[in-house]
């Protein structure tokens, strides 16, 4: 790596670091945008240079770096590593705004960094097979280290890309898309892996058999050479005895007289020393009968008919013959010869006998053919020849020391290479050997001979290197292919652990929402029901209710469980649906209604709000407004009140206000004429309408705050109460004379005391006041029992009595039936205000004038506690 | 107008209002003649001659009624409509004269054919006025169908 790239890769580190570490500060995101920045300017301006073959010495930043690659200068930036920079830069300028998050942005940047991350790959395969690119080329390789070191930044970029660091969809889509398309980048990285291995494998295989078959050719090469000489040296042997007058002479001389000692005694001295110099198993001499006249070993051995026969055919040509492998006994030992023949004389004499030269190929021709130039297990050299169908071997082998002479095989085996080196092939084969064993076999011609020359080694052995690089091959494809399934693994991850992430958050988030409507819905006091129509045929004719929430429970007193489900029909027992045009509406255009209602089962009014959230569908939200109702009731009844209340007291109150003025005008003229009666008069209408006034006031004082005050409730004896209200208007009674008659009972009052009194003495003054010209005045006030077991009041007179006629009249405000007597028309009134406070009724009974009345009253709530 | 002094009924269950007006029509140049009932029965009684007044000497037929319209027993509306209702009294002029301004009765009043409806001044002079004027117009100027 360059120390250029190196300072690249440093400020590429640091601008990642401070991004993902520092990514809130604006001041670190400008930074490293700014340093990216400077690196891509740098890398660009270093790839243009390199391009052009141009490396400036700047780049190695003061540290001495000399030699090359090739023709490429080291210590420079590869072009490929500036572009690389480059692509990365982008990746990493692309990759995202600081304040806003681009996906189409994120998304190139990815692609970007997917791509750097592929280029180097691409590189670091060609690294790992072992035949790195661009290397011997114009331009600089980038360096192991360099590609490597992309691989990291290019994952780290990876990274960055995703929008904000956190967890975006890389892939804007779905996770199905994405998971596609990872599932394609993988099978593409893992083919490419594959490919590459293959490829790799193929390249390194076809070289080693190459290499195996030229050092396989090389042997057989060097062997058959050898085997020429050893013939050659052999035939020299024989050809310089063949020529040899003196040798020639002494067999003569032998032959002629066996007794010649010291013939005999020279003779057997060169044989000894033919036998000797050239390591000849034995070196005897035949006579033209062949019969073994002179031999090196003192042992002496049967000629075999076939050495009789070749020594016969050596005398007919008179020329040297080397007497192939044979054996001359059934199973005696193989041997080779020289068979010479000696001539008396010169060239076309008469034939002495044939010497010959016995060759034991143990001896020295085995171990020479078997011998390997390198140290091998399976590697052997064979001997053959060709003898009619069959090829024979030779030489011992080294799996089968029987063989020579004794093993013979067919030649039309077709993968016996023996065979084909028979047949004359001379190159290198593929096959079976004896041993149906496959080996790799160089064939030859051993020229001069009728001998094939097999050099093979098994093919086991042979392609041991070439399996191990398979293994490794094979690992480091594994190992690739596992790392790459790891990396899209890794991502596909992340994706799905952010999109699922999105996904969980997303359910959480409607869950929450869920919960919060739900609770909404369960704890809102209004009533709440969801219906669906329910059809016959087209025609809506009835609608089931789906959902209630608790309210609608509390409301209804209809329970959820027994309500969800249900016909409204039936539900709510009124026959026909409740509101079903109405609802129908809503269900069948979406348009809200809202409607008030009472409900007279469940004696109730409602605020119904009706809408449809889908077709066929509706949804009551109602609220139980009975009581804003009932308020709405009283205060329309006190509004009424009050209306009239503002009436009587405007005409009433006027009146006396009236009378005074007026008299005081009268008054004024009466005096001026001296009228003293009309003076007297005059005051006097005056007088009585003041007193009335006056009257008037406090009585409509007591009467306001009826409504207003109210004491806390005590209990009190009925009996204690009543005798008070009649010690009150005791003056009136005894001015009367009225006889009052207080029933004895033990009946317990409970309520606002003042109240209860007011209530009784203005009903016994009333008695009183109204007696009428009655004779025996006579007030009754008791209690009795009503038709319900309710108490019932009495306050019963013997007095003028009232016109049934004016039965409800009495008790208005003012009302007066007679004008003679004193009083503000208030007190009934005021009687019936008290008993309308304890929940109570009031009524009057009376026979007609004259004939005395009764008022009845009851008063529930003061009997409620006792 | 004949020789014979008015017969005017006034309704009014107040003693002094009753004396104010009897003392105005005193003091006024046109003959006639006031008849105070103090309630609504009393009036319909004396109109339809019922009970103390079924003799028609002791009740004249009025020329005109003046009408409080808060009384006791019978309200005075309902006495107005009574007398509408009756084909031969509902030619007798009813003047409404009550302290009530209120918009209820005026309408109501009307509604049941009330001739004219006054309504009681607090003010000396204006009353007195008043009583003047109403002598005038329904006693001397206006035209009664008999």
């Amino acid at each position: 790596m360059a120390p250029s790239t190196a300072l690249l890769f440093v400020l590429f580190g640091s601008a990642i670091l401070l991004r993902l570490y520092l990514h809130r500060s604006h001041c670190a995101w400008w930074a490293s945008t700014l340093m990216v920045s400077a690196c891509c300017s740098i890398a660009f301006i270093l790839f243009a240079l390199s391009f052009q073959g141009k490396h400036p010495e700047l780049e190695h930043l003061g540290i001495a770096i000399s030699g090359s690659v090739g023709t490429a200068p080291l210590g420079h930036i590869s072009p490929v590593t500036a572009l690389c920079f480059v692509i990365a830069a982008l990746s990493f300028l692309v990759s995202a705004s600081f304040s806003r998050i681009s996906l189409r942005r994120a998304i190139a940047a990815w692609w970007l960094a997917l791509l750097l991350i592929v280029a180097n790959l691409v590189f670091l395969l060609a690294y790992l097979y072992g035949s790195p690119l661009l290397y011997g080329g114009e331009f600089i390789p980038p360096a192991f280290t360099t590609i490597t070191a992309f691989l990291s930044l290019g994952i780290a970029l990876l990274i960055l890309s995703e929008p904000g660091s956190g967890a975006p969809h890389i892939l804007n889509g779905t996770e199905k898309s994405a998971t596609r398309l990872l599932i394609v980048l993988f099978v593409i990285l893992a083919g490419g892996i594959l490919f590459a291995g293959n490829l790799y494998f193929r390249q390194f295989e076809q070289k080693y058999r190459v290499e195996s078959e030229k050092k396989l050719s090389a042997i057989a090469d060097l062997k058959v050479a050898e085997l020429i000489l050893w013939r050659r040296d052999r035939l020299g042997d024989g050809n310089a005895i063949h020529g040899n007058p003196a040798f020639s002479s002494l067999v003569r001389r032998h032959f002629a007289d066996p007794a010649d000692r010291e013939a005999e005694r020279e003779l057997q001295g060169w044989i000894n020393r033919i036998q000797a110099a050239y390591q000849y198993d034995r070196v005897f001499l035949l006579d033209a009968r062949n019969v073994d006249r002179i031999s090196s070993s003192p042992v002496r051995e049967p000629v075999s008919p076939y050495l009789a026969h070749n020594a016969s055919l050596a005398l007919g040509s008179g020329k040297v013959i080397f007497l192939d492998f044979h054996r001359p006994g059934a199973d005696g030992p193989i041997y080779l010869a020289l068979l010479v023949p000696i001539f008396n004389g010169t060239q076309g004499k008469r034939p002495l006998g044939v010497l010959v030269l016995r060759i034991d190929p143990g001896k020295y021709l085995y171990p020479f053919v078997s011998r390997w130039p390198v140290p091998s297990m399976s590697s052997e050299t064979l001997l053959v020849r060709r003898e009619g169908d069959e090829v024979v071997y030779l030489n011992e082998l080294r799996f089968d020391k029987s063989a020579p002479l004794s093993l013979r095989l067919p030649l039309a085996h077709p993968e016996l290479p023996a065979a084909k080196a028979v047949l004359g092939r001379e190159d290198v084969v593929e096959g079976r050997d004896y041993r149906d064993v496959p080996v790799v076999a160089a064939l030859r011609q051993v020229p001069g001979s009728p001998w094939f020359l097999v050099a093979k080694m098994d093919a086991a052995e042979i392609y041991a290197p070439l399996r191990e690089r398979l293994w490794f091959v094979i690992a480091l494809v594994a190992a690739l292919l596992i790392s790459s399934t790891a990396a899209v693994g890794l991502i596909w991850r992340q994706q799905s652990t952010a999109f699922y992430k999105e996904r969980f958050r997303a359910e959480q988030k409607r869950l929450e929402s869920e919960q919060k409507y739900r609770t909404l819905f369960e704890t809102m006091t209004e009533g709440v029901a969801m219906h669906e129509m329910v059809y016959d045929g087209p025609a809506p004719v009835d609608y089931r209710i789906l959902t209630v929430n608790p309210a609608y429970e509390r409301h209804t007193g209809i329970a959820m469980g027994k309500a969800e489900g249900a016909l409204a029909s039936v539900l709510y027992g009124t026959g026909a649906p409740p509101f079903f045009k109405e609802y129908e509406h809503v269900a069948r255009t979406g348009e809200p209604m809202t409607f008030e209602t009472f409900s007279p089962t469940m004696r109730k009014h409602f605020h119904i709000v009706a809408n449809s959230p889908g077709p066929g569908l509706f949804a009551t939200v109602f609220e139980d407004i009975t009581e804003r109702k009932r308020q709405e009731e009283e205060l329309r009844e006190k509004n009424l009140e009050l209306e009239s209340l503002n009436y009587t007291v405007s005409h009433d109150l006027k009146s006396p206000l009236v009378t005074v003025k007026t008299f005081l005008g009268y008054l004024a003229q009466d005096m001026a004429n001296g009228d003293s009666v009309r003076i007297e008069q005059d005051m006097m209408y005056m007088r009585t309408a003041s007193e009335r006034m006056g009257l008037l006031l406090e009585d409509l004082f007591n009467l306001s705050r009826l409504g207003r005050t109210s004491f806390p409730p005590v209990d009190v004896p009925f009996r204690d109460l009543a005798q008070e209200a009649i010690d009150l208007v005791a003056g009136r009674i005894s001015q009367r004379g009225v006889q009052v008659v207080l029933a004895d009972s033990r009946v317990m009052l409970h309520g606002d005391r003042r109240r209860l009194l007011q209530l009784w003495q203005n009903l016994i003054d009333n008695a009183v006041k109204y007696m009428g010209d009655q004779a025996a005045p006579r007030v009754e006030v008791g209690v009795e029992s009503g038709p319900a077991e309710e108490t019932v009041f009495f306050v019963k007179d013997n007095g003028q009595g009232i016109d049934p006629r004016y039965r409800e009249k009495i008790f208005g405000l003012f009302e007066q039936l007679d004008p003679g007597v004193e009083g503000t028309g208030i007190g009934l009134a005021l009687v019936k205000r008290i008993v309308e406070l304890n929940g109570g009724a009031l009524w009057m009974e009376s026979e007609g004038p004259g004939k005395g009345s009764a008022f009845f009253f009851t008063l529930p709530d003061a009997m409620k506690n006792t | 107008m004949k020789g014979e002094p008015i017969v005017i009924l006034l309704v009014e269950d107040d003693p002094a209002h009753a004396e104010i007006v009897r003392r105005n029509f005193e003091n006024s140049l046109i003959a006639n003649r006031v008849i105070h009932v103090s309630d609504g029965q009393e009036a319909l009684d004396y109109l339809f001659r019922a009970g103390r007044y079924s003799d028609p000497e002791t009740a004249p037929r009025p020329g005109l009624i003046l009408l409080d319209l808060r009384l006791p027993k019978v309200d005075g509306l309902e006495v107005l409509k009574s007398i509408k209702a009756d084909p031969d009294l509902c030619r007798i002029p009813v003047v409404i004269l009550t302290t009530s301004s209120a918009e209820y009765d005026v309408v109501k009043a009307y509604d049941r054919h009330a001739n004219s409806y006054l309504v009681k001044p607090v003010d000396f002079p204006q009353f007195v006025s008043l009583m003047e004027s109403l002598g005038y117009y329904w006693l001397a100027w206006n035209q009664n169908p008999y």
